[in-house]
């Protein structure tokens, strides 16, 4: 059957409500257009709701199943991100920590200033909160509803935030922690490290990733 | 006489990849004709088994997705990731395995 665009209104109206992610709803309005269209049957909304029922298991198992594919992909997605900041830490890319600290530590002759690393660590972190968040909002006007990877991208978008608040209040806090001069700056150069390292994996997992489902 | 769904479950995954081993990439619906095309129509995918099945193959890294427009709807196209297809070896071996042993055990002679 041809479908008409008021047919196809009126199934976009039926089924929008139901996934709550636009992966699941995309695939689930495609799935019933091409049904419909190879059938020969004469058009009713009874016709999508027995589409719906045999092809999905009906509106229920849609949501059941939509919770499922959410955790099982960010899991996924956790994991790669995970992999892909122990990678920077294996060799030989720590090698470069290793020198850039024992060049530091040979040639200082004056106290160091470890505000510019603090104030450098907690803009790359707002800024990949600020990036990650806007993105999800774009979308969200854009599409109408949310991704099913939103969720992870607004949990890995602002962890390094929270990494630097609890290293804030506890580790560079004097009332929990009292390190010399040296330890802090050794804390401080440990928590740029970590921020220019999340900051990269999170650029990359975000163009490696992220951009197949925010088409 | 029809097929009896039942005892396909535990082998859609297996299908699955070898659909998308043949056919480069392929969206949800195509698979479900492909199916049906290829049984004869005796198998028919339903119930919600192979959409869930598709995800968590993609979930497990053993796929690749890639979206794309086709008459102005979204269209989800799913292809063998470099680890599905060592997957899609190993699953068909245990597949051809599992079938000599039933044969064997219920006695069938195997279809000429």
């Amino acid at each position: 059957m041809v479908l008409t665009e008021e047919q196809k209104t009126e199934i976009r109206e039926y089924i929008v409500t139901v996934p709550k992610f636009r992966e699941t709803y995309n695939e689930l309005y495609d799935h019933i257009l091409n049904a419909l269209e190879d059938s020969n049957t004469v058009f009713s909304i009874e016709e999508v709701i027995a589409i719906v029922n045999r092809d999905f298991g009906g509106f229920n198992e849609i949501v059941y199943q939509e919770k499922i594919y959410q955790k099982e992909i960010g899991k996924k997605y956790n994991k790669h991100f995970r992999s892909l900041f122990i990678d920077t830490l294996k060799w030989p890319g720590v090698l470069i920590f290793a020198f850039c600290a024992l060049l530091y530590f040979s040639s200082k002759t004056t106290p160091f200033n470890t505000k510019p690393l603090l104030v450098a660590s907690i803009i790359c972190s707002i800024a990949v909160a600020i990036f990650g968040y806007a993105t999800i909002v774009i979308n969200r006007i854009k599409h109408a509803k949310y991704s099913i990877l939103d969720g992870y991208l607004g949990l890995e978008c602002s962890s390094g935030l929270a990494v630097i608040n609890v290293f804030l209040h506890s580790v560079l806090n004097e009332n929990v922690f009292n390190l010399s001069n040296e330890g802090k700056l050794i804390a401080m150069l440990a928590l740029h490290f970590f921020c220019v390292i999340y900051v990269r994996t999170f650029i990359k997992t975000f163009k490696t990733k992220f951009k197949i489902l925010t088409a | 006489m029809a097929t009896n769904n039942e005892l396909f479950k535990g082998t859609l995954q297996t299908i699955i990849l070898n659909l998308l081993a043949d056919n480069n990439r392929m969206y949800g619906y195509e698979i479900t004709q492909k199916v049906k095309l290829i049984t004869q129509g005796e198998l028919v995918l339903k119930e919600g088994a192979l959409y869930p099945a598709l995800h968590k193959l993609e979930a497990e890294g053993l796929l690749e997705t890639s979206t794309e427009v086709v008459e102005n709807r979204v269209r989800k196209y799913y292809a063998l990731s470099q680890d599905g297809e060592k997957e899609v070896i190993s699953k068909l071996q245990d597949a051809k395995d599992f079938i000599a042993q039933l044969q064997l055990l219920l006695n069938l002679k195997p279809a000429l």
